[in-house]
């Protein structure tokens, strides 16, 4: 099992400023497949802006702006219902950020997150690889963003691997 | 049309507003079924796109919650990010009319509203044909008042009204006296267009106070007063008669002047008699009254029965 990160590990410290989503180290990410591929399919949204026609342009940022700020949250909770055994709250996370992910053309952690859903809904005795892979996969995914809309990365909260959360059950 | 798109996800729902909305329809959102709901109930939607999988309400019970509860049909498409044919046959036998794979692809949506706008435009035309063909139903082709049935669908409403929330109404009936001889005289378009004339003073009298008036059968009226006791029919039979006069109908078979008179039976719905039925026998008993006083009168039913108005 990969990992990896000591109690207290802050993720934003994963993500660098200016600096290209190549510098998130590999060893990091539990799936070398997916770490191959960008963390966005940018053709996936720009068809999307170019369907809305007029409307279009402005709804770039609106919505990257969107996906970081419930994006965050639901990793954390993700990784905190990981380390506490809650494949229902797993699950149902992993469900919702999965389609707005695909949408956007955030094409490997969607599928992270299918994963993720997939493992929950068998039952899997422990979630906890599934969810550090999301939460690395993510901060990939926001350096992406960063990148692409040329702004600095929002301070998000730090969000703590399903690794770095003390759990009930060893 | 107005689309109604609800998803607990703000970007997918951001999005699928704004594809919506390029394809030119009206489109609100809601982030949950209750919510949801609530938009569905206070009406206007058209199309619900709803995703299928939401905490609290669903999208399956919002559609179960559709078909069993909407006033006029909203056509429900469910978004589910699992390719599972069986989520979909369930969606579909709940009540769903199509479906879309999250994520929801711009070039899919397009023709799922095509097909949408196609069949509310059906459903909006066979509510307007249903309306039009209840209106008829209502109708009594002649004098173009209401006719039986529409008179006891309104006693039955007016009725728990009267049960419920203590509203009073009174009820007569006019008859047109000697008529049958008045059709022998004359032949039956002439009969016809008396009818006609005299339910349109009925209507006319009728319209200036909010009542109602029906043909009851061939040459029977009856018309409904809202709020008042029987002297507030009485008074308004009082009018109707005198519009008949003034129209000056000839009729060689009745009594001096030889002009076509009516007869009328007043009753009422009280919270101490509100059965509909029962209004329309003593009114009925009423009418009788008045025809074996003389005809040309108006009698109103009260226990016992007595005399109010006499020939004009």
């Amino acid at each position: 099992m990969p990992t990896l990160h000591p109690p207290g590990y802050d993720l934003d410290q994963a993500v660098p400023g200016p600096a290209s989503a190549a510098d998130v180290p590999a060893q990091a990410l539990p799936e070398p497949a997916i770490a191959s591929a960008p963390a966005i399919d940018t053709s996936v949204l720009d068809a999307l802006i170019s369907d809305l026609g007029d409307a279009g342009p402005a709804m770039r940022p609106l919505l990257w702006e969107s996906y970081l700020e419930d994006g965050t949250p639901l990793v954390a909770r993700l990784c905190a219902a990981a380390a506490r055994g809650d494949s229902e709250g797993v699950r149902s996370v992993a469900h919702q950020l999965k389609s707005s992910s695909a949408l956007l053309g955030v094409l490997p952690l969607s599928a992270l997150l299918q994963r993720a859903e997939d493992a929950a809904r068998a039952g899997s005795s422990s979630l906890i690889p599934e969810a550090d892979a999301v939460a690395v996969e993510y901060r990939r995914v926001v350096a992406a963003i960063a990148i692409l809309t040329a702004t600095a990365i929002p301070t998000a909260t730090a969000i703590p691997t399903a690794t770095a959360i003390p759990t009930a059950t060893p | 049309m107005k689309v109604l798109a609800v998803d607990d996800d703000r970007v997918c729902r951001t999005a699928l507003q704004a594809m919506t909305t390029s394809l030119g329809h009206e489109c609100v959102v809601a982030s949950n079924g209750r919510e949801a709901w609530q938009l569905l109930r206070a009406g206007g939607i058209d199309v619900l796109i709803s995703d299928r999988n939401m905490p609290d309400i669903d999208g399956m019970q919002l559609v179960v919650l559709l078909r069993a509860e909407a006033a006029s049909y909203v056509y429900a498409i469910l978004a589910t990010g699992l390719d599972d044919p069986l989520q979909v046959q369930e969606g579909m036998l709940a009540g769903a009319d199509d479906y879309l794979t999250k994520p929801i692809r711009f070039e899919d949506l397009r023709h799922r509203l095509i097909a949408a706008e196609r069949v509310t435009g059906l459903h909006r035309r066979l509510e307007g044909l249903n309306m039009e063909l209840r209106a008829v139903a209502r109708k009594d082709p002649l004098t173009e008042l209401g006719n039986r049935r529409s008179l006891h669908e309104d006693l039955d409403v007016l009725s728990v009204r009267v049960s419920h929330h203590g509203h009073r109404y009174a009820l007569a009936r006019y008859d047109l006296d000697h008529f049958a001889d008045f059709n022998d005289r004359y032949g039956q378009a002439v009969g016809d267009r008396a009818l006609r004339t005299f339910a349109g003073i009925l209507a006319a009298t009728c319209q200036t106070g909010g009542d109602t008036a029906y043909r009851y059968a061939a040459d029977q009226f009856v018309t409904i007063h809202t709020e008042v006791g029987t002297d507030g029919a009485v008074t308004v039979a009082g009018r109707v008669r005198a519009g008949l006069t003034a129209a000056a109908i000839v009729h060689a078979g009745a009594p001096p002047p030889g002009l076509l008179t009516a007869s009328v039976g007043v009753a009422q719905m009280t919270a101490e008699q509100p059965d509909p039925a029962e209004a329309m026998r003593q009114v009925d008993a009423a009418l009788y009254h008045a025809k074996s006083m003389g005809r040309d009168r108006v009698e109103v039913a009260l226990p016992p029965v007595r005399l109010l108005g006499t020939s004009s």
